[in-house]
């Protein structure tokens, strides 16, 4: 399995993006220029798209049940940019022939997601950052050891938690924050923005609430996926409307 | 007042015994029948009403509270599809379901605990569960007409494409929702958690269904299994997940951290 696993961090921006055009301009002339292809006769068929589900279904299947990671290895990605080339040209066609609003809307939506996820994923950075009352930091620590410095120091001018009647359980954890003089509160469920940056609640010292665990997000690819996220919901919403 | 799990045999003895009522009623006499089922589905909405109030938030954490939900939105749904299409076998299907439902929540009582942790408090939190459980008794209404369509005729499988098409919608929508919860509460919108790929793994199955189904229209055996073994990934998602090796470490398995 080592051997099989991926490192997104080799096809981080700019050959993120130049990655993803590159796609983009593939399926384009695929679908403009080679239709007459058994290949794109078969690519572009049911039986294909059924398929490449299913083998989606198995490796789902696996990480799933037993939690090891098949996406982060070739096994999964090399399936999943084929699920992605078959989508993007069965999208195209229809799009050309302008037929079917859903079907264009569900299938775009999910070609963008599944295309802003491979290639956004090598662009997407979180770190955990640890900061006592009245400190300030800009140190963030990854999971894989590495650090996140940021450009701006994040202030902890306190650290609150909300207890239920029962004086004991949590109902909700806040940290005041400050950045460059700009006051802000994040809580779990409500991160707060900063220069492209999400700072979320994240954790805090259980003995004593000294510190507060932040996590903090970068994820430029985003705006995509809820674009593609989006179109499913209108397309999902086309589909039940046609059946009522 | 307070209303409580206690309390609940009583509302649900009532609510089973009108929809079984109403349901045979219904093949004789239509308006009857439909307000009698009704009446059985306003007793149990009484329940889940009194029952949010007394625990001071909304009965849709434990397993025990989505399958009020499950059986409260079978009865529901079946009751609108029957006024709507007037198939005879909704009703009871509805009833048997339903009653079903609540059978497991009395001999099975769950312990509740009456609070919700900081990472459940979500504006998402609701619709999420919500939509999830009108899907799941969608598509499980859809796998019994596919069943009935042996017995009765081929033409019914028609019934079950709308409800499989219905129901495939409503799935999306619950994950997508479920999406945008995680991007705000975890910071990401994928996780690749385990019951987040088994989610996955149910929508796609389904989504396999209505595929084979506008390919391979006469191959009626084959989406009928297709449809079977979405019901089964299903029934993973919902509850199987929490017993499986990768569940440890799950972030929807509320319960374990408590």
């Amino acid at each position: 399995m080592e051997s099989l696993q991926i490192t997104p961090a080799l096809w981080a921006f700019p050959v993120s993006l130049i990655l993803a055009i590159a796609v983009l301009i593939g399926i384009w002339s695929i679908g403009t220029y080679y239709k007459a292809t058994k290949f794109y006769r078969i690519a572009t068929g049911i039986p294909c798209a059924v398929i490449l589900t299913l083998i989606m279904i198995l490796f789902l299947i696996i990480e799933g049940t037993f939690g090891n990671e098949m996406h982060k290895t070739w096994l999964f990605v090399i399936p999943a940019i084929m699920f992605m080339f078959s989508l993007g040209l069965v999208t195209l066609r229809r799009i050309k022939n302008r037929s079917g609003l859903g079907f264009i809307m569900n299938h775009a939506g999910l070609f963008l997601v599944v295309w802003a996820m491979t290639f956004g994923s090598a662009d997407y950075m979180e770190s955990r950052m640890i900061i006592y009352k009245g400190g300030s930091e800009n140190l963030g620590f990854m999971e894989d050891g590495g650090t996140m410095p940021l450009n701006f120091h994040i202030k902890l001018d306190n650290f609150r938690t909300e207890y239920y009647p029962d004086g004991t359980t949590p109902r909700q954890f806040y940290s005041d924050l400050s950045i460059n003089d700009k006051k802000m509160t994040a809580s779990v469920n409500s991160p707060v923005k900063y220069d492209g940056y999400m700072i979320y609640q994240s954790g805090y010292d259980v003995r004593n609430g000294s510190y507060t665990i932040l996590q903090i997000v970068r994820d430029p690819w985003l705006w995509i996926v809820w674009t593609g996220i989006a179109m499913l919901a209108i397309g999902s919403l086309i589909m039940i409307l046609k059946k009522i | 007042m307070m209303t409580g799990w206690n309390d609940f045999i009583w509302y649900a003895s009532a609510s089973s015994l009108l929809w079984i009522t109403g349901s045979v009623l219904s093949f004789k006499k239509f308006r009857t029948g439909n307000v009698i089922f009704a009446s059985g589905i306003l007793i149990y909405l009484v329940f889940i009403i009194l029952f949010w109030k007394s625990l001071g938030r909304a009965p849709m954490r434990t397993m025990g509270e989505t399958r009020l939900w499950y059986s409260f939105f079978i009865a529901v749904t079946s009751w609108l599809l029957h006024l709507r299409w007037r198939y005879k076998f909704l009703l009871p299907f509805g009833a048997v379901l339903a009653t079903v439902f609540s059978v497991i929540n009395i001999l099975k009582p769950e312990i509740h605990s009456t609070t919700l942790m900081p990472a459940l408090q979500s504006a998402w939190f609701i619709p999420h569960v919500t939509v999830y459980m009108v899907a799941y008794a969608v598509v499980a209404a859809g796998l019994l007409v596919a069943v009935a369509s042996y017995f009765k005729g081929e033409e019914l499988m028609k019934m079950t494409d709308d409800l499989t098409r219905i129901g495939t919608a409503l799935i999306l929508i619950g994950m997508l929702m479920g999406a945008v919860w995680a991007k705000q509460a975890w910071g990401t919108y994928w996780a690749w958690d385990a019951k987040e790929n088994w989610a996955a793994v149910t929508w796609l199955f389904y989504v396999s269904y209505l595929h084979i189904r506008s390919r391979y229209p006469l191959k009626r055996n084959l989406a009928v299994i297709t449809l079977a073994v979405a019901f089964v990934a299903l029934q993973i998602t919902w509850y199987g997940v929490n017993y499986m090796p990768a569940a440890r470490k799950s972030m929807h398995t509320y319960t374990m951290t408590d």
